[in-house]
């Protein structure tokens, strides 16, 4: 299989598909997850607002290049003028998606996560 | 329909709905490949004031895998963009379009064809214009020439590009088969529930014959395409697989002044390759599901397509008609035909001068031989009509595919795997009763194929 092979999603011109590969949850997985956030799930929007760009190349780049350990809080590193996404599927674990530009990043901080929890509306 | 509305989520988000594809060797320019992707279906002509668009927020791709393993070689990715002329007027334009730069053309949509192949991105071509929708004759008058020829842009490397409205060229009789399969030309064999509704054979009504959708269509060299030059029909480096998918931001957030703001990696919502699968074999609780894998896990629905419902409805819905598939079906016999055609391509030896095979992955994929040539004739019955550069060795814009794949799973192909089986004689008839005749807009000789879109003041409803 050539490099050019996509397991799974797709990529921008600006990302590598092999970075984007490796960080791509199934459709699938995301549906799971947004139903369990019906019921436990959190997600916190940042900045961005009223003249969010839809596609930042330069965030896509950078947000791409933060992704690897799944189970590190690694530095976001610069997300251009877009808003920032957090996801937590079950606050309690002190799991999180972080969505910036076209890129993820996955990680664990319960510490976060608790004080996003409690934050959260009720 | 052939993928219109086909699964519950993506009938929801009509500008990422697939709906049909073709691939097959031009006919005016046989040494090129020409690949079409329909997505926005069954568009009313008169759909104004904000007439149909691509979606700017969607990733729209066509995929080429030529070496057999269910995953993209080449991609050919489409991203768009709406400029509004002025946004303080309702109108979609403000007199005469009479030209792709017409100051009277208020929303306009612009895009930009990359290519990614071994792990590059390249930009083909940007700020690439696509056609206004075919409004009328006051506001987009002598639309072919005018409008929608020069919206045909040639790019770098022997590529042709076009994005925009197109008449619908598939061609189905909607009402009839979504009406429990009383296919008109035998609604008199129907058991009809015991209703009694039809005592005579009636004639098809193609239910697309008004509506349009918007295409992306791309022709590339065939040398462009395969692995390596082919030597030959039978030279498996002759076949390329090809299919067509959309994919949008994980996250979308509505903020609640009109804005949505989308963002996270672009995952696949739709994905269309050999028409009526996901429609036809998919069950309803896998189609979402379906639509977000890649060819390359076909395998997991691959007893949708070697025991298909159909199959065993049509003995069902049409008594004593179909004796023989009925037996093949209480039989539990895998449709090896059915899988042939539709996940693995066909080997050499079984249909002779012929093999689409791209080997033992199973992947929906539309595999097209690209050492055949064009046919001077063409049958709209492709190969089980004896012309081999027909549907299912691609698919060109006229192919009737309805009653090729009616056939198919009625029995007709089953002898390609078992010599000894004779299909039923309502077998080879079977019909919704169309032709590319019932498409009232014709095709195009030329680039890109499909015919003019219908206008909303000549089809208002």
């Amino acid at each position: 299989m050539p490099g050019q092979d996509y397991p799974n999603g797709s990529s921008e011109p600006s990302d590598s598909p092999v970075t984007e590969r490796q960080s791509q949850l199934s459709r699938r997985s995301v549906l799971r997850r947004a139903v369990g956030a019906s019921a436990v799930g959190l997600a916190v929007v940042a900045g961005g607002g009223t003249a969010a760009a839809v596609v930042s190349s330069r965030s896509q780049r950078d947000s791409s290049r933060s992704q690897g350990d799944p189970a590190t809080a690694t530095g976001a590193g610069s997300t251009g003028p877009g808003p920032i996404v957090i996801y937590m599927a079950d606050p309690t674990s002190g799991e999180m998606d972080i969505f910036a530009g076209t890129g993820k990043t996955h990680h664990r901080n319960q510490t976060m996560a608790a004080m996003v929890a409690s934050m959260a509306p009720r | 329909m052939s993928s219109h509305r086909e699964a519950p989520e993506i009938s929801k988000d009509p500008v990422a709905d697939s709906t049909d594809v073709y691939a097959f060797v031009s006919p005016d320019r046989p040494d090129t490949v020409t690949l079409i992707a329909n997505y926005i279906p069954l568009q009313g002509p008169a759909g104004g004031p904000n007439f149909y668009e691509f979606g700017d927020d969607v990733l729209y791709e066509i995929h080429i895998d030529n070496n057999g393993d269910g995953y993209a070689d080449i991609t050919y990715q489409f991203r768009f963009q709406t400029r509004l002329r002025n946004p303080n007027t309702f109108l979609y334009n403000t007199g005469p379009i009479q030209s792709l730069d017409s100051p009277n053309w208020n929303s306009r949509q612009f895009y930009t064809v990359t290519q990614v192949q071994n792990g590059r991105f390249q930009v083909l071509g940007s700020g690439l214009a696509c056609p206004p929708c075919n409004i009328g004759p006051l506001s987009t008058p002598n639309y072919h020439q005018a409008l929608a020829l020069p919206a045909v842009h040639n790019l770098p490397g022997g590529i042709t590009v076009f994005a925009g409205q197109r008449a619908e060229g598939f061609y189905v009789d909607l009402g009839a088969v979504f009406d429990l399969g009383d296919l008109r030309p035998f609604e008199q064999l129907h058991a009809q529930y015991g209703l009694g509704v039809f005592s005579t054979a009636g004639t098809g009504v193609n239910a697309t014959a008004a509506l349009n959708v918007h295409s992306i269509a791309i022709q590339v060299p065939v040398t462009a395409l395969v692995r390596s030059r082919p030597n030959g029909v039978t030279d498996p480096a002759a076949v390329i697989g090809v299919w067509t998918s959309a994919s949008r931001q994980v996250v979308r957030i509505i903020d609640g002044n009109g804005t949505l703001i989308n963002t996270g990696p672009f995952y696949q919502v739709s994905r269309l390759a050999n028409p009526l699968f996901n429609e036809v074999l998919i069950p309803l609780g896998l189609k979402d599901q379906w639509n977000a894998e890649p060819p390359a896990g076909d395998k997991q629905f691959a007893s949708h397509v070697t025991h298909p419902e159909l199959a065993a409805l049509l003995p069902a819905l049409y008594p004593g008609v179909f004796p023989t598939l009925n037996k093949l079906v209480q039989a539990g016999t895998a449709r090896a035909d059915l899988e042939a055609i539709l996940l693995t391509g066909l080997p050499p030896g079984i249909v002779p001068g012929f093999q689409n095979f791209t080997g033992p992955v199973l992947a929906d994929m539309v595999r097209l031989n690209t050492a055949i040539p064009p046919s001077a004739s063409p049958n709209p019955l492709g190969v089980i009509g004896g012309d081999l550069a027909g549907f299912p060795n691609g698919r060109r814009v006229q192919d009737d595919v309805v009653t090729i794949e009616l056939r198919a799973i009625a029995g007709v192909t089953y002898p390609l795997v078992d010599k000894s089986f004779t299909p039923d004689g309502a077998a080879q008839v079977v019909t919704d009763g169309l032709s590319p005749a019932s498409v009232p807009s014709g095709y195009l000789a030329t680039f890109p194929y499909l015919g003019v879109p219908y206008s909303g003041f000549d089809t208002p409803s």
